[in-house]
């Protein structure tokens, strides 16, 4: 179970954002972070994966503060995908995945075969065995943003925290992609936090919505946020139109 | 395959060693040299006996240490800054421990001390070396832009460089000699004790390295999924830190700035391999720098005639261009 308890979240002095009172993010369940750009999606998502950007207050994973965590513990639990790319091009997509088996394996890196069966089971999972050889810098945006999904699944981890999973890739694939992670989710009783602006599809898929809205971190039932006035609120714009009770939205002019 | 290399690499340096060993201003016939090796040394003169177990072995494993250390630092700033470019002489390392032996040798003096042991110089390049470096990390974590870091890594080169020039105005023409020699670079006139240090160093630097070679793997993907994978990154920074310092620290002291070797070797390396796995990268790195500095120190014998010429010239001769040419195909450039 990760909590989060009265938090307040920013840079040095600066709170982006809080939650007042304590949230979970239940087990087996897809949550979404909304918010507009600059809202503070990424830096609550690295708050909830090692607390760098918390300011105030607990954030805590199985009832032990998330700072207190053992590195190498901590990675068996969360892992993460990222929107900053600063690795290095020459590796190859399989040097990738194995090296994201770091958290089980021992201090010269060398992997079992439990290691492998892993590594193979998402690359086949993910329709990627095509690209296993390849190094990293030979890969298109779409490609390598599906390799880092499956890299943070190879870690196999109880939570996945991502930062715009779905970014680089084509609308098939985000829906392919989206609902395959959640069918997993549901299945393996695994949980997912991540961060997006494709309202649409978090609305469809999402089990539960986090809202950061002038600074404010609220948790919504999918319907209840359909239901309610929030979304026009957080994305104003004369040209957009939020239809209530419904996921879709639309351009009236 | 990538062993079959590795195992090219180690016959290739051997077969260097030899050459070194038996080549230069007096050629030693390879009979007298494997007599030496079999332990019947009477049947040589004493003459060739001499040149080969006091000059030139001492010169040859300065240089495979010296190759194989300079290649090692090379390897772990480029990989510590995410940057191709990276090495211990273009951060200013080697600047630091000029510095540091400038202010030993010329700075004693203008406080009037006159006593220079050989162990202050070491000490000192040490500490000139690990200052810079600490300097430039403290910078990096300010700084994310890598470009910026090579700049201020020559800054630090431009101040060093400055300093010294002050000192040498105002120093002696012999404490001046002393530190322009020491600044050409030199593989030979080592006694066995300091080539004993120095591989002493050396051991400890690699023993060092076994420990971190899965963060530094991890760390070829950046430092945030480094930190998710449970990597424990301030140890790490700390810890290449401090076996770049004794390792370039070291050499700078005994042999003097050496330049480019730390920088190419760790590309020619992965374009041999090809990979950035550092279990196979860290010993073909080794091999090669090896291997590379016993042939700058080959060509800088000039075989058959009576000159040798300093051993930084010759690295940066055969050096610069092969940068140069890393920097035109632009492709092969990695971390």
């Amino acid at each position: 179970m990760l909590t989060i308890d009265n938090i307040q979240v920013g840079y040095g002095s600066c709170v982006v954002a809080r939650h007042e009172g304590e949230s979970a993010f239940a087990k087996a369940e897809l949550t979404a972070i909304l918010g507009t750009n600059g809202a503070g999606k990424s830096t609550l998502l690295r708050s909830l994966h090692n607390g760098s950007h918390l300011l105030n207050g607990n954030i805590r994973l199985e009832g032990l503060d998330i700072n207190n965590w053992n590195p190498t513990e901590r990675s068996r639990k969360i892992a993460v995908v990222l929107t900053e790319r600063h690795f290095s091009y020459f590796l190859k997509v399989r040097e990738l995945l194995e090296l994201s088996r770091s958290p089980y394996t021992n201090f010269l890196g060398k992997l079992q075969p439990l290691d492998h069966e892993r590594i193979h089971a998402v690359m086949q999972s993910f329709d990627l065995e095509s690209l296993f050889d390849r190094r990293l810098g030979t890969l298109s945006d779409g490609q390598l943003q599906r390799v880092l999904i499956a890299r943070a699944m190879v870690q196999d981890t109880e939570y996945l925290l991502m930062d715009e999973p779905t970014s680089h890739l084509d609308i098939n694939h985000k829906a392919d992609l989206m609902f395959e992670l959640r069918e997993y989710c549901h299945e393996t009783g695994r949980s997912m936090i991540y961060a997006s602006h494709e309202i649409q599809l978090a609305l469809a898929l999402s089990d539960k919505i986090l809202t950061i809205h002038q600074g404010q971190i609220d948790f919504f039932e999918r319907k209840e946020l359909t239901a309610s006035e929030k979304l026009e609120k957080m994305f104003p714009s004369d040209y957009l139109a939020f239809q209530r009770g419904d996921i879709k939205f639309n351009f009236p002019k | 395959m990538k062993s079959a290399r590795i195992l090219l690499l180690v016959l290739l340096l051997l077969l260097l060693f030899v050459a070194d060993l038996c080549l230069g201003t007096v050629q030693i016939p390879l009979a007298d040299f494997w007599n030496i090796l079999s332990g019947q040394a009477n049947e040589v003169d004493a003459s060739t006996r001499f040149i080969i177990t006091q000059l030139r072995l001492p010169r040859a494993i300065m240089a495979i240490l010296t190759g194989a250390g300079l290649s090692m630092a090379g390897l772990l700033m480029q990989t510590l800054f995410r940057n191709p470019l990276a090495g211990p002489f273009v951060l200013g390392i080697s600047s630091g421990a000029g510095l540091g032996v400038a202010l030993v040798i010329m700075g004693a003096g203008m406080i009037g001390l006159s006593s220079l042991s050989e162990t202050g110089i070491i000490a000192a390049s040490i500490f000139g070396s690990l200052g810079v470096l600490i300097l430039i990390l403290l910078i990096s974590v300010r700084i994310k832009d890598t470009m910026g870091l090579l700049i201020i890594g020559l800054m630090m080169g431009s101040l060093s460089s400055a300093i010294v020039g002050i000192l040498s105005y105002f120093s002696s023409s012999e404490q001046l000699k002393r530190y322009v020699f020491w600044s050409l670079g030199s593989l030979g006139g080592m006694q066995w004790t300091e080539i004993a240090i120095l591989a002493g160093i050396s051991i400890i630097g690699l023993g060092l390295i076994l420990l971190i070679i899965k963060p530094l793997n991890a760390l070829l993907l950046g430092e945030s999924y480094a930190l998710s994978l449970g990597i424990n990154l301030k140890r790490t920074r700390w810890m290449i830190i401090l076996i770049t310092s004794l390792l370039a620290g070291g050499i700078t002291a005994f042999a003097g700035p050496i330049a480019f070797i730390g920088l190419a070797v760790p590309h020619l390396s992965r374009l041999l391999l090809p990979t950035v796995d550092h279990r196979m990268l860290i010993p073909t790195a080794l091999l090669m720098g090896a291997c590379l500095l016993l042939v700058c120190d080959l060509v800088s014998q000039l075989p058959l005639t009576n000159y040798s010429l300093p051993i930084n010239a010759v690295t940066s001769l055969l050096g610069a261009p092969v940068v140069i040419w890393l920097i035109m195909k632009k492709r092969n450039l990695h971390f």
